[in-house]
Parts: C-alpha cells; structure tokens; sequence
C-alpha cells in the first residue's frame, strides 16, 4: 500500500534533484558573487531536504497511513486533452472551431450525451466569446480558418 | 489634516462617473462568476484580468477591486442559498446562513452579508488610510537584507497560518521559489531551465499557473466528486431588507468582525479565511442576547465572519501597496496587474501617483457601496445562476481561462503550458497538497532572490549583514514565534479543527 506522506516526500526530492542537476550546470559563483545556478541550488537543497524529512517520517512512522486518494485519470485525460485541442487550433483555425472543439471533448469528462445541447453550447460561448473579447476589448486572436 | 486631503483626492477620483461605472461592472461581472459552485476570488479574478488590459491604470485596478469584492460576494451568496461555499472564507457563513435560508429567511441572510460586509469595508478603507502613511515611511528605511528578511518571514507566516501540514506548506513555499527560477537570470543574462525554448525566457506567468491549478484541475476535481451534474434546489427570496431588532442584533458582531479582520488581513497569508473562523469563535463565545442558536441560523454568525473576510480582503491590501510585497495569492496577481500598467507596487506609488493610489483606495469603499446598493437588488439573477447545470458550466469556465491564458501574450503556447501545469496541479491537489503557499512562493521568488544577491553583494559575502540591523532581526523573532507557537500542541490542535471544517 503507497503511503500518501512517502510519495509527498519522494516528489519533492525528486524535483529538487532534478533542478539541483540542472543548476550544477550553470555559473554557480561565490556568496558574495552569487552566479545565476548559486540561488536555485540553495533553494534545490532546501526543497530537497524538506522533501528527504517527510519520506524519513513517513518510513518510521509505521502509524501514519494516510492512502493516496483515488485519481481521476479519465476525467484528468479529457480536459488536458480539450485544452490542447484549443491550445493548437486557436492560430491556424481561429476562435470558433477551436471552441467547438474545446467544448465537445470536454462534455466526455462528464456524463449524459446531447449532442444538440453541446452543440447549441459552444455556439453560444464562441459568440459572446468572439463579441466581449475580440470586439470588444481588441484582442488580437482569429475568429476564422484564415485562408492561405 | 492631510488624510482627509488623501480621502478627498482619492474620492475625486473614485467617484468619476467613468470610474463608478467600472467598479460596478467589475462588482458585476465579480459576482457572475465568483457566485458558481467552485469559483473563489483567485480564479475569478484570473479569468476576468483580460477585461482590464484596455482601460487606463486607475480604471483598471477600481474594476480589479471590484472584481474581487464582487467574487467574495458571490461566494457567500453561494454559501447562504446552497450550502456550496466557493472558497474557504465563505465556509463559516454557509453554517448559519444556510439554516437562515431553509427558515425561509434566505433574504434576510443575504442582506446581513451585504450590510456588515459594507460595514466592514468603510471602517477597513479608513484604517488603510490611517495606516498606509507610516507604513510607507518605515518601508523606505528598508535596504535589500530589510526586504530579503520580509518575503522570507512573510513565506513563512503564510504557510504557518494555511491550514495544511505545516513541513509540507513550506515545502510547497520552496517549490514555488524554485519554479520562479525559470527563466533569464537578470543578473547575469543566463538562461535557467529553459533548455533553449525561447518562449520560457521570461519564465513562467502567474496567471497560466492560477488558472490551471484553480481553474482546470479544479474542475478535474469537482467533475470526480459531484457525478450528478445537476444544479441544485434553491430556496426562495422573499424579504430583502431587515427589521430594526435584527439590524441591531448584527451591528456588535460586525464591529468586533471589522476589527478582527482588518489586524488579520495585514498578515502574510492571513486573509479572509483565517479572519472568518476566527470571528465566528469569537461570537460563538459572546453573551447569547436571545435569537437563534449558532448553528441554527444566528444572525451573529453571518454578521462577525462576513465582516471580517470583508475587513480582511480590504487590509490584505496594505502589505502590497505599502512595501510592495503580496501578503496572499490574490494579491500576487494584483501585482502582476499593476505591472501590466508598469506600476511597481511599494512605498513609491503613494507619492509617484497619488490620485492612483488614492483612487484605489476609495474605490474600495465605492466597491463595496456597489455591491449593496446595486448588486443586492440583483441577487435574484445570481440564484438564478446556481440552477445551471454543472455540465454547462465547466466547459463555459474552461473557455474562459483557456482565453485569459491566451490574452497574456495573444500566443497559445502559454495555453500548452496552463496543460501541463493543469496536470501537475491535479496530482498535487489530489495528495492533498496546499497550492496558495506554492504560488505564494512563486510569486515571491524572484524578490527574495535579487534582494539576498543585492545585500550579499554589497556585503562582499558577509553572511551577517542579513542579521545587521534591528528591523531583519524583529522580523525573524516574529518568524521564530510564530512557527514555534504553531508546533506548540494546543494551537495545533485548532488547525486541525479549521483543517477539518
């Protein structure tokens, strides 16, 4: 059974590695000239350690077993994935179809299907999206595929 | 006398037409978003930060003010009508104000909120205006082991008063100051942990990082713990305003509430939360002069807490405009909107911009006259909104943020980057996991680390310097104490009680 205190502990170690490693890399410098890796080194150390002290007391602590909650992979799956699709169709094929396609990945990560309602949905939003944020405030972003 | 000037200039500017209109729309539109299920100040304000890039600087801070005055309103509205509080400080006001609402009181409960929150915020706004002189002039005493000492006490604090484990909210605090390190090195032009993307050079942006942790990974969150997805039963308004005997049943707790959470506000990390359950103890330990039991519906228990979240959101202030320093994640995105405006917050913009920081000031107060006398009468349609389904809703939120992300550099790959964030955001939410301290800790970074190089510099090395003078060392004894009172077993204790709440 993974104790939610043990992995709590290995995460920050292994982020604190990770940045450690890469400041190592650069200028590190003396305190008095402090060279751009000498500060994230410092804090690497700190997180690092904070991070070894909650693993020790997680492992010695036979009494502490809090379990890691259950994670909700799909639902995790479905929006970064809609957010994404947003993210790479904004540009090339503007605010409308990117908001369709926001809104029609995401309404999986939900139960109940009505096509006709998400429909009528993302059509509602990419309009007052389209009206408050690109005519009304100026935003620079595509409402439409642009064309060549 | 010279604050009644200050008032008079900052009045002058608040009470432009052009400026009540603003803080208006921003109570406005604070409200329609801060008043759905899940949606706290942070997120709304991240989401609606777009709105402000156009208007001028004075314009763009009283909306942002109104935004959050709206977003808090909003959240005890949801807390009194469904029991769903939005954000930790409304928690308190779902106890009593709920029962209020199932007595078929519901207006009564809305209208106690408003008034001692208005309250609140008049006495606040005159304190800020007392205290914010002086303050400065002590801030300009300060020298780069002065500051360093500050944001590091002031790290601390916050994680003393979050109510997570406290190892791992500094932990978290770290996390954050370490994820600031991405980026230029402005000292010496060096990338850091860039790996040659030039769009990192500038690090990463507050808001992408805001609005995927409270944004996306919230509703990952909520979508795993409400599989209904259906809006909720409300119950009706029928009388807003109340009689004489429950006006005078709220004035005392509202003034003890007010001075509760105007001193909590000015710390680190305190804020509305804190100043809440704190009020909400007190009254519960005050003579009991008849009406309703705590718990059942008292009035005191909406009164108290709700006036000092109030007084709270208002002081937290303070630290910002007077040293230049967030004392809590709401005001770290403050800063990053006064930059916008190239406004560098700390003691200088007293002076640099009077009519500015004046303006802000006042406008304050015209906020919170706002949500009284224009959004109280619209509570109706903010009701109405709590019955849209939650199915509706989260794709509209989603929309919402991916455009703010989008609006920071009308590029989308701070949109890939709020993906990734959003999924590191989950798995640490889901290990239950404070996410303030860490962008507290964000925020804050780069300060603390150009302030240790400046002071370390001019030292030549000299570790002592950081302990030289007699303002850092004051500073580390507050510090030290708090974090000593804090492992004491009794105060423990009652974090664990709030933790559990």
């Amino acid at each position: 059974m993974l104790k939610r205190e043990s992995l709590v502990g290995t995460i920050f170690v292994v982020i604190a590695a990770f940045f450690a490693f890469h400041a190592l890399q650069l200028q590190v410098g003396t305190v008095g000239r402090m060279g751009p890796g000498y500060f994230p080194l410092v804090i690497a150390a700190v997180v690092g350690g904070i991070g070894a002290v909650i693993l020790a007391m997680s492992l010695l602590d036979a009494s502490a077993t809090t379990v890691v909650k259950k994670i909700n992979w799909s639902g995790l799956l479905i929006i970064t994935a809609s957010v994404l699709a947003f993210a790479a169709l904004v540009i090339p094929a503007g605010l409308f179809v990117a908001t369709i396609m926001l809104v029609f990945i995401s309404d999986l990560a939900s139960p109940g299907r009505n096509w006709l309602r998400t429909l009528i949905l993302a059509l509602v939003l990419s309009t007052a999206a389209a009206l408050i944020f690109v005519k009304g405030i100026g935003m620079q972003m595509p409402l439409l595929p642009s064309l060549g | 006398m010279d604050i009644l000037a200050n008032i008079q200039l900052g009045l002058a500017t608040a009470l432009q037409p052009q400026n009540l209109l603003y803080a208006f729309i921003g109570c406005f539109m604070g409200t329609l978003i801060g008043v759905l299920p899940g949606l706290g100040p942070l997120a709304t304000i991240s989401m609606l930060l777009p709105l402000t890039y156009a208007l001028d600087p004075a314009a763009a801070l009283i909306m942002l003010a109104g935004i959050y005055y709206g977003a808090q309103y909003g959240g005890s509205t949801t807390a009194i009508m469904v029991n769903l509080p939005g954000e930790s400080s409304s928690v308190v006001t779902a106890i009593d104000g709920y029962q209020l609402a199932r007595k078929g009181k519901a207006g009564t409960a809305l209208a106690t909120a408003a008034l001692s929150s208005f309250l609140a915020g008049t006495i606040a706004t005159i304190f800020i205006a007392v205290m914010a002189k002086p303050l400065a002039d002590v801030a300009f005493k300060f020298g780069p082991s002065e500051y360093f000492a500050l944001m590091l006490v002031g790290l601390i604090l916050a994680t003393v008063l979050s109510n997570a484990r406290l190892i791992e909210s500094i932990g978290m605090v770290f996390l954050g100051v370490l994820v600031s390190t991405v980026g230029i090195d402005v000292n010496s032009g060096d990338e850091r942990f860039t790996f040659g993307v030039t769009a990192l050079f500038d690090g990463f942006d507050f808001v992408v990082i805001a609005m995927a942790i409270f944004g996306f990974a919230e509703i990952v969150k909520n979508l795993q713990e409400s599989e209904d997805g259906k809006g909720t039963a409300t119950p009706r308004i029928t009388r807003l305003m109340p009689t004489l005997s429950e006006l005078k049943a709220m004035v005392g707790p509202a003034l003890r509430g007010t001075a509760l959470g105007s001193l909590l506000g000015v710390l680190p990390g305190g804020g509305a939360a804190i100043a809440s359950f704190a009020s909400y103890s007190l009254e519960k330990k005050m003579p009991n002069k008849g009406g309703e039991e705590f718990g059942k519906g008292a009035l005191a228990g909406i009164a108290g807490p709700e006036a000092a979240n109030n007084a709270a959101a208002q002081t937290s202030f303070i630290p910002l405009l007077t040293l230049g320093m967030p004392s809590n994640a709401v005001m770290a995105l403050m800063v990053g909107a006064m930059m916008i405006h190239d406004i560098q917050p700390g003691p200088r913009v007293m002076t640099a911009d009077p009519a500015l920081f004046w303006g802000l000031i006042a406008s304050m107060w015209a906020g919170n006259l706002m949500l009284v006398v224009l959004n109280l009468p619209l509570v109706g349609v903010w009701v109405k909104l709590l019955s849209v389904p939650y199915k509706l809703l989260y794709p509209s939120i989603m929309l919402l943020c991916c455009i703010g992300v989008y609006s920071l550099k009308n590029d989308s790959f701070e949109i890939y980057l709020a993906a990734f964030f959003c999924v590191a955001g989950y798995l640490l939410i889901s290990l239950d996991l404070p996410a303030p301290p860490l962008l507290l800790g964000f925020v804050l970074g780069p300060m603390l680390e150009e302030n240790l190089r400046r002071a370390l510099l001019i030292s030549r090395g000299d570790v002592s310097v950081l302990f030289a003078s007699n303002i850092s060392i004051a500073l580390y004894l507050v510090g030290a104490i708090a974090v000593l009172l804090m492992v004491a077993p009794s105060i423990r204790r009652k974090r664990e009680i709030i933790a559990e709440d």
